[in-house]
């Protein structure tokens, strides 16, 4: 833990005094000092432009949790779905989703439903796979037990599947999440009206560097944040049932 | 025919059926719903714009632009990732030190830090293979040091017994038991690396396959965008079938996969 302080603090030392010394340009690295100056002086604006984003993250987790979740316990229950679709799925998981993006603005416009339907291809697919597996790594003696003991399909899902998922599920929800995060996030950087993505290139094209740095260093500690607190979640949720 | 290679070419039927019904889909949404190309083309219009593709300035250019960024930054991400992943798997202080930042990193899309590498690198062609290499990097290590830290503790004991020297040792006995996570991660290393060289490309609009999405984007020539994504997406799926198809080759030897 130490030794973590001790490095985050060199870092910051370091760079603040690169930054100070001229060797490097200001058009290429901002001082923490005015970076955080520019965060006091601007934090109206970015206020503004967090609405939107958080709008669009806020619609693309309500379409891509539900829909990869339960078509992902679905495909992973059922042998031939998962055998059919999950080659498909990798297949498609292998193509970057940030190239349907001009396709995305012609058919939802530049406004909020481009960066959900971006945001969506690329949450979904790592949630939907992840789920198939967590559901096939079930132990079969489970199932084949609940099945003895009279379960159908539904009381196995909702009394083996589901619990014994949970963890998997949970962990792929963290990475998704921040999946869906960083899509609004460049779809918004690739072409927009508004949101901290548009606010980055539209800072990078005017050459306000510590703004770029400033939006670009929230983008990350929120995706931090997400990312630790879920996966304190997932520690929690993991000691809670015992594999 | 066995059993087992017959219910194999039962789901290869399937999969194709699905493929065969997306095409009508698409087909049929096209051209009596839709009905309009700059929203969306039917296949063979797309079809036909991807033949004309290669005729188009530029293109054969931009093409060897991307296939040289990408093979860059796979080169210089895959070796540095292997390195500090061998170091992370096998050196306990190391892991202590570096692996929470790897970890986090792993984690974290690169995509958010591309204005920053843009003030720091620029915008040139050669310049984005960093930008390649940092996406590349963080999945391998964080594999070749999984893959390393499984090796048989049995195995290294061996080795001592025998007096392997410490290259002999990583040639003989880490690298062999480790070969399927390091090929796992060179997988993951080659598609975030075309990720990352697409997106900024994609962003920096000029000189690459991925800036030709925008360009024929913004001019609303739709079937030449849908040109640009099925070749894009035939690299990937290509790329991604055939290291998948190597990891088993390479790895069917180990009992243990499976």
């Amino acid at each position: 833990m130490v030794i973590h302080v001790a490095i985050i603090l060199g870092v910051a030392g370091v760079w603040e005094a690169i930054a100070n010394s001229g060797l490097v340009s200001r058009l290429i690295l901002s001082s923490i000092q005015s970076i955080v100056s520019f965060g006091g002086d601007y934090y109206p604006t970015v206020l503004a432009n967090m609405r939107p984003t958080f709008i669009e993250i806020g619609y693309s987790i309500a379409l891509v949790l539900p829909l990869g979740i339960v078509l992902g316990v679905v495909f992973g229950y059922v042998n031939t779905l998962d055998r059919v679709f999950t080659p498909i799925l990798t297949a498609a998981f292998a193509v970057p989703s940030f190239i349907f993006y001009p396709l995305m603005i012609a058919w939802f416009g530049l406004g909020t439903w481009s960066k959900v339907a971006l945001a969506f291809s690329i949450g979904f697919f790592p949630l939907i796979l992840n789920t198939i597996v967590g559901v096939r790594t079930i132990n079969r003696t489970y199932i084949d037990f609940a099945r003895s003991l009279g379960l159908r399909k539904f009381g196995i899902i909702r009394r083996i599947i589901i619990p014994f998922a949970t963890p998997t599920i949970i962990g792929s929800i963290r990475i998704s999440l921040a999946f869906i995060v960083i899509g609004v996030i460049v779809g918004e950087m690739l072409g927009g009206y508004d949101g901290l993505g548009t606010q980055i290139s539209r800072y990078q094209n005017e050459l306000v560097v510590p703004g770029v740095y400033f939006v670009v260093l929230l983008v990350f500690l929120i995706v931090v944040a997400l990312l630790v607190g879920m996966g304190y979640l997932e520690s929690m949720i993991k000691k809670r049932i015992p594999l | 025919m066995s059993r087992n290679s017959f219910a194999q070419m039962r789901i290869g039927l399937y999969i194709f059926a699905v493929v065969i019904i997306f095409l009508l889909a698409w087909y049929v949404l096209a051209d009596y719903f839709i009905r309009k190309t700059i929203i969306l083309p039917d296949p063979s219009t797309v079809l036909v714009a991807l033949i004309a593709l290669p005729h188009t300035t530029d293109f054969a250019l931009y093409l060897r632009y991307t296939i040289t960024a990408v093979a860059g930054g796979f080169a210089l991400g895959t070796s540095f990732g292997f390195l500090v992943g061998l170091a992370m798997g096998r050196s306990a202080t190391v892991d202590k030190i570096v692996g929470p930042y790897v970890n986090l990193f792993m984690s974290v899309p690169k995509a958010i830090f591309l204005p920053i590498f843009i003030f720091a690198f620029g915008l040139g062609v050669p310049e984005r293979i960093y930008f390649g290499a940092a996406h590349a990097f963080f999945i391998m290590a964080l594999n070749t040091a999984i893959g390393a830290r499984s090796v048989d503790p049995n195995l290294i004991k061996l080795g001592r017994a025998l007096k392997c020297s410490r290259w002999k040792m990583i040639r003989s006995v880490i690298l062999p038991s480790s070969l399927p996570m390091v090929l796992t991660g060179v997988r993951y290393a080659f598609l975030l690396d075309f990720l990352g060289i697409l997106l900024a490309e994609m962003y920096i609009s000029s000189a690459g396959i991925g800036s030709l999405l925008v360009v024929f984007g913004d001019s609303l020539n739709t079937p030449s965008v849908f040109a640009v994504v099925v070749i894009i997406a035939a690299i990937a799926i290509t790329a991604n079938q055939g290291l998948i198809f190597m990891e088993q080759r390479l790895s069917s030897w180990r009992q243990t996969m499976r």
